[in-house]
């Protein structure tokens, strides 16, 4: 009896540490009533503004039966128990402000339009533009990913190079160093004269932008490869080849990532200005085109979807490089 | 007369240290190393003593001399000459079958029928079920160990042990000890150890090289007869070790003695 209690609380230990918000089904019905407050704000006061708010109701009560979901799974799950109660005071937070900014704006056009339309507004010209939206978002992913592979693989070439070879780093450094340090996008009028479409502009512009911290990144991790490593794989009888590939380049991936990261940090911005600025398609396109019409709750819906598939990129960039370096996992917090 | 493995004759080797002073590491070194012998070098810090592992291992060439196996210079590392580092240096990104695997891998000899060779290495060793462990989650001298037979692998000649207790703790120096013998009883393998520690160097070699320092000079090369099964508190034990202080100049009335003052 003692033994499993006391097995139990060395276990929850940690859980506490890193999930310390108290856990009260307090939180939970404090939540689930400022959702509720939302939609019958909605609902019974009457509107300032004509919109269609169906979807932005939708999306209230699906969140209402999301958290109800929720705290039933909590109820078998004490892991996720855990991660759900101390979420839920942020999450209350988030249905206060909803409401709130409903208040403000469609309720009673507190704040001026057309620059701060309500979140009612954004969702239901989310939904009714959702054909258009998801086209430029599809088509910002591919100039995105066409243009992350191509730098991320030439950084990897020259970094390798660079960072190995004596000779490269010579005539490659300081080309490297000059044309790095200049922002990817200044060459976009060039790109638009040199490239047929300007889908091929920007995916030259992402490849620039991407190239220059993945070669710089993969140089450096390259070069602080430990002396030791090569002299036990010489011992072991490696060739050079297996030194710079089996030893060095494994040695530098933690580096390659950092590397790879600040690249689709880069990317980003290339990727929207040089839509918003060249080309007929993708997310940054549709904002400047909104903004033209004065469509700001357009804006902000294609700013939602931004956010939401650079999240999503950048899980699946995380995802991929904590599965390549999940030797690290207990060196690394 | 039979061929020695290893012959080392009038090597020396200089450095240059910061100021662009030249040290004497290594001064006019002859040396031969017989097969299947297990032979230790004593002396103080900064004799030479791993300078001089480090040449035979082709990790290092010398200014002067040559160093020859079987008859032939050394110009390069080889796989018949295995290394072990006084820290493990075991690969992080692999795990520990991995690391083990790698001499064979370097050679492209490993296949499939290898991973036997390699449990059996695992297992000699006391790391069964660690196999996919990664080399951080292994104690120092667990990790000694796997960089032991990772250096085994390739079934080298020669095996150059550089301090490779030395950061280990008591317990699992003795541990390391023992299984440096268990290896060279059960392979006969020529084994060349660096060391600071005299005691371990008597309890393991049949022949110790004791040098002096700037410039590494060997002094004596003594041959302790203790036989198989050897006592740190036997007399002869004892006695052999004397000789070797003695030989260091580390008894006090050769030295000048610092004036401690509390």
């Amino acid at each position: 009896m003692t033994k499993t209690s006391k097995t139990q609380s060395t276990k929850a230990l940690p859980q506490d540490e890193r999930y310390w918000k108290p856990k009260t089904s307090l939180w939970f019905w404090a939540t689930e009533a400022s959702f509720i407050a939302g939609v019958l704000i909605n609902l019974y006061i009457p509107d300032e503004v004509t919109i269609n708010p169906h979807s932005y109701r939708i999306l209230l009560g699906g969140a209402i039966v999301l958290l109800l979901v929720f705290y039933i799974v909590s109820k078998q799950n004490t892991a996720f128990a855990n991660k759900f109660y101390h979420r839920l005071e942020f999450i209350f937070a988030i249905g206060v402000f909803m409401a709130v900014w409903d208040i403000l704006t469609t309720k009673t056009s507190f704040l001026p339009l057309p620059y701060f339309p309500g979140l009612a507004q954004i969702i239901g010209i989310m939904v009714e533009d959702r054909a258009l939206l998801l086209l430029s978002a599809g088509h910002s992913f591919l100039l995105f990913s066409l243009g992350m592979v191509l730098g991320t693989f030439f950084g990897l070439l020259s970094g390798i190079a660079t960072g190995w070879s004596r000779q490269w780093d010579y005539w490659l450094s300081p080309i490297i160093r000059v044309s790095g340090i200049i922002p990817a996008i200044v060459w976009l009028p060039i790109a638009l004269v040199l490239f047929p479409t300007s889908f091929t502009a920007g995916v030259f512009l992402i490849v620039i932008a991407s190239w220059f911290p993945v070669t710089s990144m993969t140089a450096s991790g390259i070069i602080s490869t430990p002396k030791t490593y090569f002299e036990i794989a010489k011992t072991l009888g490696a060739s050079k080849k297996f030194q710079l590939f089996r030893i060095a380049v494994p040695y530098a991936m933690p580096n390659i990532f950092i590397g790879i990261l600040t690249a689709v940090a880069f990317s980003f911005v290339t990727l929207i200005v040089s839509e918003m600025v060249g080309a007929k398609a993708g997310l940054g396109y549709y904002i400047n085109w909104a903004k033209g019409w004065g469509a700001y709750d357009k804006m902000y819906a294609a700013i939602i979807i931004i956010a939401a598939e650079f999240s999503l990129i950048l899980a699946l960039v995380g995802a991929i490089r904590s599965y390549v370096l999940r030797w690290q996992r207990g060196i690394l917090k | 007369m039979t061929q020695p493995l290893i012959e080392i004759k009038s090597v020396c080797r200089n450095y240059m240290d910061n100021t662009q002073k030249e040290i004497y590491a290594l001064e006019n070194i002859n040396l031969h190393i017989n097969e299947g012998e297990f032979m230790s070098f004593v002396g103080p810090s900064g004799c030479g003593k791993t300078t001089l592992l480090r040449l035979i291992a082709g990790l290092d060439r010398p200014q002067s001399g040559t160093i020859s196996q079987e008859g032939k210079i050394l110009t390069d590392t080889h796989y018949s000459r295995g290394y072990v580092f006084q820290q493990p240096t075991l690969f992080p990104w692999l795990t520990i079958e991995e690391n083990i695997a790698l001499g064979l891998k370097a050679r492209k000899l490993f296949d499939n029928s290898k991973k036997a060779l390699i449990q059996y290495y695992i297992d000699m060793i006391g790391l069964t079920k660690f196999e996919k462990a990664f080399p951080h989650e292994l104690s120092g001298g667990m990790a000694q160990r796997a960089a032991i037979v990772r250096a085994l692998i390739n079934d080298p000649k020669i095996l150059l042990l550089d301090e490779p207790l030395a950061a280990l703790d008591a317990f699992a120096r003795i541990d390391l000890q023992k299984l440096l013998l268990f290896i060279w009883h059960k392979t006969k393998k020529t084994m060349v150890m660096v060391t600071h520690d005299i005691d371990e160097a008597i309890f393991l070699s049949q022949q110790i090289v004791v040098m002096s320092d700037r410039p590494g000079k060997i002094i004596e090369i003594l041959d302790i007869n203790l036989g198989k099964d050897r006592k740190r508190s036997d007399h002869k034990f004892i006695a052999i070790k004397d000789k070797i202080i003695s030989k260091l100049k580390l008894s006090s009335h050769n030295r000048i003695e610092p004036e401690y003052v509390i």
